[in-house]
């Protein structure tokens, strides 16, 4: 099946990751996708399922020049949205503390990002199907171990959309569905669709911090931190080392990523849990000095690769 | 096979159905059927079909076509595909709705004949302790664990080993807001870290 000729050319407009992919490939098909949801302007419902519940938002998605306007809105009481107006990030509506500016890097290997599927995932055709009463082809990204969960999308058969995505336990289960319940497509919004409120109280500007050179081998060698990582799954690399209390390490394989915090209070019990996608593990693990760390782990993987992370913390002297 | 499997296997079935895109309102009613004596699901689907319901009068007053594209400049326009401003609701949305409430509905149910008791949705209470490690629970393919896995007592789908007291659970949710807050940053515009953060729901 080929890929619709507008999202191919979209894709091909968008640059040189657009030529990776074979025409009509699984690829091809992600390619068009990234590229259409950055170039086509939408507004459109979705629903966000996960097994405690679903939640309702509304997307409005439009640029400004060549800058992307983006607003997020949940539907179903909370009242957080989130307002994008190209390198300016508003979260509106969080009741609490905002991270400081220093703790927010913007690391150069973007996380979800599928129009670079890492080795560690295999792309394949699926059915083309109806979603909607739209012609969808699905795309599977699945995992070659199990340390990383699957993707599995449906995308729209004329602008290559997607208009259903979830994300798949290894051994098949869904744990998130994301699905366009009605999606508009061609217009673009008017620009007070994205007006800032008068009182706008997170700001997060994207500004790069620190992040490593991205070939440091694996398992990742910290250069800020007095610890060292035994064991990261496999194709995962460090993204960012972030040095403030508490200390974090971002680590990713491109779709999925993890947070350590070594945090020197050490206030939590022990705890490993599965919230839908996102494992957490809390740990204590001793410095060198004999001091013991809160270690925790957060990620969209697979709790026994949380567990492991976690596990394979060790101290180094600040010294070597 | 008892009857408890046979049950849980159609629950499976249908749902695999709505996830597919295949099913239709009556499979929905079978499983719902289910749910007789549960206030909670009972609740949230009346919630969803008014939601539905709104969404299907909006589309009916717009138009029925849910997924309006524009063209490629100088093509001819089917008039079910003009494009307008605002949305077009209309039947599409149900499906969705469908497909989502009823996995809602089978997360709850759970393995046993009786539904498991859940708390108020709000109110943070420390997680049971368990044996072992739980993995997420099936939605449409095989059930991961145990029978005793599936009773959760936080807001969220917390499932665990360890204890984990309501301190401990708002700890834990402000730096799973934090990575979500990162990956949103890091993740250059993509849709999905976007929709988790959104989607995120605070303790109390």
């Amino acid at each position: 099946m080929k890929v619709p000729a507008f999202a191919f050319l979209m894709a091909a407009l968008a640059g040189p990751a657009a030529s990776a992919g074979a025409p009509g490939s699984g690829e091809a098909w992600l390619e068009a996708m990234t590229a259409a949801l950055r170039a086509q302007a939408y507004e459109g419902l979705l629903s966000y399922a996960r097994e405690d519940g679903v939640t309702e938002l509304r997307l409005i998605h439009g640029h400004h020049g060549s800058a992307i306007y983006e607003r997020l809105s949940r539907l179903d009481g909370e009242g957080k949205e989130l307002l994008r107006r190209g390198d300016e990030v508003y979260f509106l509506g969080a009741q609490d503390e905002s991270l400081s500016e220093a703790a927010l890097p913007l690391v150069r290997h973007p996380v979800a990002n599928f129009d670079a599927i890492p080795e560690s995932y295999e792309v394949r055709l699926g059915a083309r199907v109806t979603v909607g009463g739209r012609k969808a082809q699905q795309v599977r990204v699945d995992p070659r171990d199990s340390y990383r969960f699957a993707y599995h999308l449906w995308l729209d058969a004329e602008t290559a959309l997607p208009l259903r995505l979830t994300m798949n336990h290894p051994q098949g289960a869904p744990v998130e569905v994301m699905q366009f319940r009605a999606l508009a497509v061609g217009e673009e919004p008017p620009e007070a669709a994205f007006q800032v409120p008068d009182s706008a109280p997170h700001q997060h500007p994207l500004v790069p911090a620190f992040s490593p050179d991205a070939e440091v081998g694996t398992p990742p060698t910290l250069r800020r931190l007095p610890w060292r990582l035994a064991w990261v799954p496999p194709g995962f690399k460090l993204l960012a080392e972030i040095a403030e209390a508490p200390a974090m390490l971002r680590l990713g394989d491109g779709l999925a990523t993890v947070t350590v915090f070594i945090d020197a209070a050490v206030e939590d019990a022990p705890v490993a849990l599965q919230d839908g996608p996102t494992a957490a593990v809390v740990r204590h693990r001793p410095h060198c000095d004999g001091a013991a760390y809160q270690i925790t782990v957060i990620g969209e993987v697979p709790l026994p690769a949380a567990e492991r992370i976690a596990e394979s913390l060790h101290c180094t002297d600040a010294a070597s | 096979m008892t009857d408890d499997q046979k049950r849980e296997a159609r629950l499976r079935q249908a749902l695999s159905a709505l996830v597919d895109g295949e099913a239709h309102e009556l499979e929905v009613s079978q499983v719902l059927a289910k749910a007789k004596g549960h206030d909670e699901v009972k609740a949230r689907w009346a919630r969803y079909q008014l939601v539905s319901a709104a969404l299907q009068a909006r589309g009916a007053a717009q138009g029925a076509v849910t997924v309006a594209t524009t063209p490629p400049a100088g093509a001819a326009l089917p008039a079910a595909a003009t494009p307008r401003r605002g949305f077009g609701w209309g039947s599409f949305a149900l499906a969705a709705s469908l497909t989502l409430a009823l996995m809602v509905v089978l997360r709850t149910l759970g393995p046993g004949s009786e539904p498991a008791p859940r708390l108020a949705a709000l109110t943070p209470t420390p997680a049971p302790s368990l044996a072992v490690p739980l993995q997420p629970v099936a939605l449409g393919g095989e059930r991961s664990s145990g029978s005793a896995a599936v009773q959760i007592t936080m807001p969220r789908a917390w499932a665990s080993s360890g204890e984990l007291g309501p301190g401990a659970a708002r700890h834990l949710q402000t730096l799973m807001r934090r990575h979500a807050e990162l990956n949103l940053l890091d993740s250059a515009g993509s849709l999905v870290p976007a929709v988790r953060l959104v989607a995120h729901s605070e303790a109390p």
